[in-house]
């Protein structure tokens, strides 16, 4: 019985460490200091921070900017952008697929 | 919800290119018909003009759109989109909600405001395509410069000449 109260405060403990870990490395910064050799720059959520950059399904520049040469739409992780607007970004993009503004597979030629 | 809210819808259609303005305009004034037998009114009509598609539409590679904002009661927004189907020369078309207690003037504004803030960024755009041309002598054609200047030409000779009116 005290094994196994010891086993579970040891995963307790290991499960805290790995919380601890993911923090960090969400952390931009910390996470350029960690890295050696090359700069991170801190990425911003492009449509909190410009006021110009509208998002709208009908400025097909917008909307292609976000999607990779596959067609495939752009992870938060990569482009930086907000909950919020990443979710407006998505029906978005999927509005200007359906127009044939943006491709399903890829990006024309 | 009151009976007396009015929606707003934006519905964009998609066109062969070949037609010619009659044709499409005979179809935008059928649509305008359409929106006054349900007791709503156009608030705006766009030409987009002729742009290449990013895939093919029934076997065809560019497209003309057009776009139209409306107001109108229930039901309106099938009975346009039923005459867009039943029409040959539509290719696609998509229609979005733009609220209950549509305020016309607001929408008209913001887009005014959006083409004002996409003209500006275009502006920019260019600016730092010529610097970096001043810089290096050339156009870089790597990185997402060049993906920009690829992109370029999505956009037919008409509708490039259509922005800067």
């Amino acid at each position: 019985m005290f094994g196994v109260n010891n086993f579970k405060s040891d995963d307790r403990d290991k499960m805290d460490r790995y919380k601890s870990d993911d923090r960090s490395e969400k952390d931009g910064d910390e996470r350029s200091k960690k890295m050696s050799g090359g700069y991170y720059r801190k990425k911003v959520c492009r449509f909190c921070s410009d006021s110009d950059f509208i998002l709208d399904y009908k400025d097909v520049r917008i909307v292609q900017s976000f999607v990779s040469e596959y067609g495939k739409i752009v992870p938060r992780r990569i482009s930086g952008n907000c909950a919020k607007h990443q979710r407006k970004l998505t029906t978005a993009i999927k509005r200007a697929r359906n127009l044939a503004m943006v491709g399903y597979v890829t990006m024309g030629s | 919800m009151p009976r007396d809210s009015i929606s707003g819808y934006e519905t964009t259609f998609l066109t062969k290119p070949e037609i010619s303005d009659e044709v499409l305009k005979s179809l935008q004034e059928r649509l305008t018909n359409t929106v006054g037998q349900f007791n709503g009114d156009v608030v705006l009509t766009e030409d987009w003009g002729r742009r290449k598609l990013a895939y093919s539409i029934k076997k065809e590679t560019r497209g003309h759109y057009s776009y139209v904002v409306y107001t109108g009661g229930g039901g309106i927004v099938q009975e346009i989109e039923r005459q867009l189907r039943l029409n040959e020369h539509v290719l696609r078309f998509l229609t979005v909600h733009l609220g209950d207690n549509f305020d016309k003037e607001a929408f008209k504004k913001e887009r005014v405001e959006m083409q004002d803030a996409a003209k500006r960024r275009e502006a920019e755009r260019e600016s730092r395509r010529e610097e970096r041309f001043e810089r290096r002598g050339h156009y870089d054609m790597g990185g997402r410069g060049g993906r920009e200047y690829m992109r370029d030409d999505m956009f037919d000779e008409n509708i490039s000449s259509h922005v800067e009116e």
